[in-house]
């Protein structure tokens, strides 16, 4: 699954805006641009071309991923970039140079940290009100559907070899999961710490830092609340148990095999129970507004596909997850007709082999062409979806385990002293 | 304004995909380099930038875990003189690491790391269920570690590792078969170790067998790290990469090297027997 992020500038056609560029007749030579995905170095470079006049940028701003639908004068083009990027074109030898200033790094860095721990704080709203519905013990009706789910699962799968319906199967398995992750008591501790985390805490995940909670915090951890100290310890039951079958399997192994796996794990030899932060994989769901804010979206290339069919952008509603940082700003009502879209979509295919980014940077072009708009789009790899966040709502029980396998772990004493022993 | 972060840059993206489109994959030095190119951020979209570009299936042990990528991005710290030391199976002290390759040693060892519990399922396994590549990697790890195995342990060293600590590497490589799977409606296209595509053909798993034809002849890399502590805790590391090899033309099963077909007959016959469902066959 792949996201997409992409920050939209949708302007009128032909529109002006004061210049901060000197007076040059040079910068009103008219230049025609349609870019599908292009670093800014690369777009600047076609524009110094039409409109001839030397145009750089500076190189820790190069790699900036741009999508250009632009007709008119040059002047117009630039000033529209420094614009959206506030930053500011400068005197280069015969031409001009794009550049930040240290005042605007300086913005943007708060810009991105504010953004980040806007994220968290609206995820734990989200959280804080399922928490009080997980970890519940499972109704005698809802056990009732899990056995059914099984048995259903069991049955497609005993099939003649060939014959089994994979994807009836997948959809079953998601239905199960959805239920089970009612009761996982390691989802709930992981959205528990989210919830109690502390503006420090926050502030060092929002930075891209390593936080620990725990129940006897050391001066660099924080510490877990009295339900989540509770939830760790059953947690700890449950682990123990594991173990102890684990053991029970593995008895032939050997001394030294048993050795290992015979580490000391009795509830009453913990010592402490971590959670930490980790990053992970992408963020599904998908948006695409268009309209003239400034927007982050994350696009799934798979709905991309499906909104296909549909003869409006209208029926692709934004499946906004509990995040729910950005509210769906005003939909621009654009009809698409479908078999336009369709080749639309397909010429872009072809270009993904070059850049990812070229499926999407098409479709939104073919918008712009049909709104008539002139468009500068900024196009990323993904969205910044808080990791900690992705954690907590990882969409099936395995994807969670995964990922909480390398982040939840249980100290204990060991006979040489404190080791940390990953589960 | 701040995709730039999120983004991987298109200078070295675009040569990465033109190699990938071909290969399939990266060589596991190769892979390093990007590591210690990227940041963090730009490495957790690196499975879907791959995913949106080539259809490649996504794997987890490639740069997207943190620890792999702190290991490939010790491995591209070394000086090429230290690297061919450790590949011929040397034995270095940390004290004689370079400066920068002994940020990148502690900064892995400050890491939780998931990765040896791959290799802790190997030395769990009893010898007949074992992959054969596992078989070397765990003799080379315990080549590493000595006589005290200790897996799934890490200790914490805040500041630095004494200079006592030693580093051991083992690479080993296995073939493998790269070959096209639908996915509900998309072709990925998809690298296995020999002996998996085998044992998925012994086992029930038809959404997971390889095709008949098709088939590319490819090869998996992987290095073994293990950091081995004074006071006797080990800190593992293993890392893996898999690419078609060079030239590689779409082959029938039975136009396959030898390698590659006993490795798959040794799968097919070890199907079956994995962890998982030992206890099933009676093994356990």
């Amino acid at each position: 699954m792949n996201s997409i992020l992409f920050s939209i500038i949708l302007l009128s056609a032909g529109s002006q805006t004061p210049t901060e560029l000197p007076a040059d007749s040079r910068l009103q030579a008219r230049v025609e641009v349609v870019s599908t995905c292009v670093t800014l170095a690369e777009l600047l470079q076609q524009i110094s071309h039409q409109a001839g006049v030397p145009l750089k940028v500076a190189t820790e701003l190069e790699e900036t991923l741009v999508v250009v639908r632009w007709g008119g004068e040059a002047r117009g083009l630039l000033q529209l970039l420094g614009d959206y990027f506030q930053w500011t074109w400068e005197p280069d030898g015969a031409g001009y140079r794009l550049e930040r200033t240290s005042r605007r790094r300086e913005v943007e860095e708060e810009m991105w940290r504010r953004e980040r721990l806007d994220a968290f704080d609206s995820a734990r709203e989200a959280l804080a009100a399922e928490i009080s519905q997980a970890s519940q013990p499972l109704s005698d009706e809802e056990q009732k559907k899990i056995q059914e789910i099984r048995r259903a699962m069991a049955a497609l799968r005993n099939r003649p070899e060939g014959q089994t319906d994979w994807e009836a199967h997948n959809k079953l398995s998601i239905e199960l999961q959805n239920l089970l992750k009612k009761a996982d008591l390691a989802r709930t501790l992981a959205m528990l710490a989210f919830v109690e985390a502390p503006e420090e805490a926050r502030l060092r995940l929002v930075a891209g830092q390593a936080v620990t909670f725990a129940d006897k915090p050391n001066p660099r951890q924080f510490p877990l609340g009295p339900r989540g100290r509770e939830l760790a310890q059953r947690l700890v039951q449950e682990y123990s148990q594991l173990s102890k079958l684990s053991e029970e399997k593995h008895a032939e192994l050997g001394p030294e095999v048993m050795r290992n796996i015979r580490t000391p794990f009795e509830p009453s030899n913990v010592k402490q129970v971590v959670v930490q932060s980790s990053a992970s994989s992408g963020f599904p769901g998908f948006l695409f507004p268009l309209d003239s804010t400034v927007i982050v979206a994350s696009f799934d290339d798979r709905a991309l596909v499906s909104a296909s069919v549909d003869t409006s952008l209208e029926a692709v509603k934004p499946k906004w997850s509990n995040q729910g940082t950005r509210p769906a700003t005003d939909w621009s009502q654009i009809p698409v007709n479908e078999s336009a879209f369709r080749r639309a979509v397909e010429a872009g295919k072809e270009e993904l082999r070059r850049e990812p980014c070229a499926l999407f940077a098409r479709m939104l072009l073919f918008l712009a062409e049909r709104a008539d708009r002139n468009l500068i789009a900024e196009a990323s790899d993904a969205y910044a979806a808080p990791p900690f966040y992705e954690l907590v709502e990882g969409h099936t029980v395995g994807e969670l385990f995964t990922l909480l396998s390398r982040t939840f772990h249980l100290e204990v004493e060991d006979r040489e002293g404190a080791i940390v022993l990953r589960q | 304004m701040w995709a730039r972060r999120l983004t991987i840059p298109r200078s070295l993206l675009r040569p990465l995909l033109a190699e990938m489109d071909s290969t399939w994959g990266l060589a596991l030095d190769r892979m390093a380099s990007v590591a210690a190119s990227l940041t963090d951020e730009q490495l957790d979209r690196w499975t879907q930038t791959l995913e949106a570009a080539l259809d490649i299936a996504p794997s987890h042990e490639r740069v997207v875990t943190v620890d792999a990528r702190d290991h490939l991005r010790l491995w591209a710290s070394l000086p090429p003189t230290v690297r061919e030391r450790l590949l011929a199976g040397e034995t270095l002290r940390y004290g004689e690491l370079p400066v920068q390759a002994r940020a990148a040693v502690l900064r892995l060892a400050d890491q939780l790391s998931s990765s040896s519990s791959a290799l802790f399922s190997t030395a769990a396994l009893p010898p007949a269920a074992r992959e054969p590549w596992g078989e070397a990697v765990d003799a080379g790890l315990r080549s590493i570690l000595g006589s005290r195995v200790v897996m799934n342990t890490t200790v914490r060293y805040p500041r630095d590792l004494p200079n006592e600590t030693r580093i051991r590497v083992v690479r080993t490589e296995v073939p493998a078969v790269g070959y096209q799977r639908q996915s509900e409606r998309r072709a990925y296209r998809v690298i296995s170790p020999a002996w998996d595509v085998g044992r998925s053909d012994a086992s029930n798993a038809e959404a997971m067998r390889a095709p008949n034809e098709g088939l590319y002849v490819g090869l998996e890399e992987i290095q073994s790290l293990g950091i081995l502590l004074p006071d006797g805790t080990a800190i593992l590391c293993n890392v893996r990469s898999r690419r078609l090899t060079e030239g590689a033309r779409p082959l029938n099963r039975g136009q396959l090297p030898e390698p590659v077909r006993r490795a798959i007959e040794e799968g097919r016959q070890a199907g079956g027997r994995t962890l998982d469902n030992a206890a099933k066959t009676g093994m356990l």
